[in-house]
């Protein structure tokens, strides 16, 4: 057979670099169509949150909330050169904004200048067709189809921030830097923290969920409002849970409805 | 072939001695990148893409851009763009070559790219974007290289090539519909979310990278024997008058369903880029010049008699390469970020580093394409000297 | 040996099989001043050269013993047995890692050889026994200089 020494090479390289490139490819596609997207809850619960804004009124009481909030999941305090928590950096899971920029769409020139610069919590909406989960090129970030919580993968995270691009809601924080010597608290050593360069945002406690514990804000919202309780976590796939009583009796809003994205945090005005 | 890109010219080096210097002080200043993360970009919680995803989104036009000499040649058989269709291939994979390497140097974790193609999300647009860009480096690397062979072999290319260079068409427009893409699903962001996104990408890739191809050629015909020919240049030309026209067109298109609609969702963000917003302004002095450059590209380019002049031709063309950059990288990237979904205005600048990476970035491309241009015009001076 | 040249002019004839280039092609196996030895004795030193350190460590034998590593007191037996720990526990936290997080399953781990059950997490189970990372885990890993990215985020079980 009479072939130059190039095409031979070149031969024998395109079959090895495809053999090489495909064999793991298809595995790992394979592997993702299993996967699947796990967008809405199948037959398992959906976790929900129910947020009474009038009861949220007390600082103490939303501060409360982020405090153990991110004191449970080492969120860190990154400071800017004057002191002041870097709007440019900062993390943050759970927090609070006035009631006219969390609800563009409720809020009025004729609303009440009480309810327009009430500060309500915001956080992750555990979406049913949440978009960050949509736009993730690596499935980093999922809807379990278990209970419906938006999870977030920081081992298969690569930083690209997409997610953050889609999510309409201003939930998830990127890491900057290493967060590590920004955690002014000791590090709560049972939970990880982040490492840089990996997107975060609050998870319903699913640690705490694991164990049957209540989400730390929601605990720490009863506690500091003395027993009548801001917030109410429960399984709105159950018609008795409390949640889907109080939902049933309160009329209640969501952020943003019109974009289609489905919270399951809810709002008693 | 290859050989050539390993002799040359005094010049030659000095020219990719140059690149490499670039080359080191952004890989120096992207070794600090990865060592303190991407806190030494100008980027914030509320702009979280800025200089180097405003770079990706030019590239991939530039790119895609190439289909404007392929077709006419291959389909209609436009014989005048016989030498303008390697350019235009060599200026694609350096450009899909720089768009691979500016979302790599976004990446918070770089190493954990393959986690991409490891775990592929098929409803993720960004991941349909790595697998057509690559695709596409292939496709033009196959095709440039064997129809350049060819030609240095004096034979016509192997028949299989044809349905390659049928299917670098619709890839190419494909590359930058589904950059496109990325940005106008996300219902998060109305300043993106318009379905002109893709056709306004497309229309100014056709008025870019034809200009950054008129640029190549007239270099290329100062410096070395390699001459694309007047025709094809002029042809070039005539294709970015066009596309300019249609890429004003779009915008004023969407300008008027911005300001006339009302809808504050859709008007903050244009008000912010044209007029500033609330005190914030830093794009608008930007808007400016690009509206000036726009201008005064479309009316001069539009007379023949100006575009018949090449030293003029080659200064509007990189008028429109500034004006098509600003709009297009800065412009619509950063703006779709403001005001943030709790509508705030958060300013983006971007800081020394960044430039710094971004500028080796760009030098790495510029070393692929000067040296396939030295390829390119090597094979040429044999075939002649034969 | 001289290359055919044509002249610019020459129809192009259509690839028919023959060749009609000007690169010869040569079969590979014989030429005249063959190269074919220089090649293969390079091959062999190329070879050799990058599979040094395996030939190299077999014939030397171990120069340095395994570092000691500060076991844990109070406890007999790790999650798995000492040997299957020292070649699979990257595995095993791997599994753990996908149980926990991907699944998000709360079934507590079963010993393949003592049948124990653990709770799947680094820093409450492994960590929790192994308390001092620096001298368990680190030491034999800086001697083979293997730096996991784990530490980025896991911690020790104690505070610091």
């Amino acid at each position: 057979m009479h072939e130059s020494r190039r095409s031979f090479l070149k031969r024998v390289g395109c079959v090895a670099l495809g053999a090489g490139c495909a064999g793991p490819l298809f595995g790992a596609a394979g592997k993702a169509v299993e996967e699947g997207l796990g967008c809405g809850a199948s037959g398992g619960k959906q976790w929900g949150l129910v947020i009474d804004i009038p009861k949220c009124r007390r600082e103490e009481v939303r501060r409360a909330c982020t405090a153990a909030c991110h004191r449970a999941h080492n969120v860190p305090e990154i400071r800017d050169a004057n002191g002041q928590i870097s709007s440019k950096e900062e993390i943050k899971w759970i927090w609070s904004e006035k009631f006219e920029d969390a609800f563009p769409d409720e809020a009025h020139p004729y609303t009440a200048a009480a309810l327009k610069d009430q500060p309500v919590l915001v956080l992750c909406n555990h979406c049913t067709h949440p978009p960050c989960v949509k736009v993730c090129p690596t499935a980093a970030t999922w809807k379990r189809p278990q209970d419906g919580i938006v999870m977030m993968d920081m081992h298969r995270c690569i930083g690209c921030r997409y997610c953050i691009a889609a999510c309409p809601y201003g939930a998830r924080s990127f890491n900057w830097r290493d967060p590590r010597p920004y955690l002014h608290a000791a590090i709560r050593p049972e939970y990880p923290t982040r490492t840089k360069g990996v997107v975060e945002k609050c998870n319903f406690c699913e640690e705490r969920l694991r164990d049957g514990l209540e989400p730390a804000c929601v605990e720490e919202a009863r506690k500091a409002s003395g027993g009548d309780p801001p917030l109410t976590f429960g399984d709105l796939s159950d018609p008795d849970s409390a949640i889907s009583r109080l939902l049933s009796e309160k009329p209640t809003i969501c952020r943003r409805l019109s974009l289609g994205t489905g919270p399951n945090v809810f709002y008693i005005v | 072939m290859l050989e050539s890109a390993l002799r040359g010219s005094k010049r030659y080096w000095l020219l990719l001695g140059f690149w490499a210097l670039v080359i080191l002080a952004g890989l120096a200043a992207y070794s600090r990148q990865l060592s303190e993360g991407l806190t030494i970009t100008g980027m914030s919680r509320d702009v979280t893409w800025g200089l180097y995803i405003a770079q990706f989104t030019f590239l991939v036009g530039v790119a895609a851009s190439a289909v404007m000499v392929v077709l006419p040649y291959y389909v209609h058989n436009y014989k005048a763009f016989g030498r303008m269709v390697i350019l235009g291939e060599s200026l694609a994979v350096s450009a899909v070559a720089m768009c691979m390497l500016f979302v790599f140097v976004d990446l918070g974790q770089p190493r954990r790219v393959l986690n991409v193609l490891l775990y592929p999300s098929l409803h993720s647009v960004m991941f349909w974007d790595v697998v057509v860009l690559s695709g596409y480096l292939l496709l033009n690397l196959v095709i440039g290289g064997v129809t350049l062979e060819a030609e240095r072999q004096g034979t016509p290319p192997p028949k299989w090539v044809k349905p390659l260079v049928y299917l670098s068409i619709p890839w190419a427009v494909s590359i930058h519909t589904v950059t496109a893409f990325l940005f106008s699903g996300l219902a998060a962001r109305p300043f993106w979310m318009t379905s002109i996104l893709a056709p306004r990408f497309l229309a100014s890739a056709f008025a870019s990278g034809p200009s950054l191809l008129i640029l190549l050629a007239l270099i290329l015909r100062k410096f070395t024997k390699f001459d694309p020919g007047r025709e094809a240049i002029q042809k070039l030309a005539t294709i970015v008058t066009y596309a300019m026209v249609i890429n004003v067109f779009f915008v004023l298109v969407e300008l008027f369903t911005a300001l006339y609609g009302e809808m504050p969702h859709h008007l903050h963000p244009f008000e912010y880029l044209f007029l500033g917003l609330d005190g914030k302004s830093a794009l608008v002095p930007w808007m400016r010049v690009c509206e000036l450059l726009t201008v005064g590209c479309v009316v001069l380019l539009l007379i023949p008699q100006v575009r018949r002049q090449e030293g003029l031709l080659a200064v509007l063309c990189v008028a429109v390469i500034a004006a098509i950059w600003i709009e297009k990288g800065m412009g619509m990237v950063v703006t779709g970020f403001v005001p943030s979904p709790l509508g705030k205005i958060t300013e983006y600048v971007p800081t020394a580093p960044e430039i710094m990476i971004t500028l080796g970035v760009y030098a790495i491309g510029f070393f692929l394409l000067s040296v396939f241009c030295k390829i390119v015009v090597g094979v040429r001076e044999r075939v002649e000297m034969a | 040996m001289s290359e055919k040249m044509g002249t610019g002019s020459e129809p192009l004839r259509e690839n028919t099989g023959q060749t009609a280039c000007r690169e010869v092609p040569v079969p590979i196996f014989s030429r005249a001043r063959s190269d074919t030895p220089k090649i293969i004795v390079g091959l062999a030193v190329a070879l050799v050269a990058l599979t040094f350190p395996l030939w190299y460590a077999l014939a030397a034998g171990r120069s340095e013993p395994s570092p000691a590593v500060e076991l844990p007191s109070g406890v007999s037996q790790c999650v798995e047995p000492k040997d299957t720990m020292k070649a699979h526990h990257m595995e095993l936290l791997r599994q753990w890692q996908l149980a926990v997080v991907r699944e998000g399953s709360n079934e507590p781990y079963v010993s393949h050889a003592y049948g124990t059950k653990c709770k799947m997490s680094l820093t409450k189970t492994c960590l929790g026994c192994h308390t001092n990372r620096a001298n368990f885990c680190d030491r034999c890993h800086s001697q083979v200089n293997v730096q996991p990215a784990c530490w980025d985020c896991h911690n020790e079980s104690k505070e610091k």
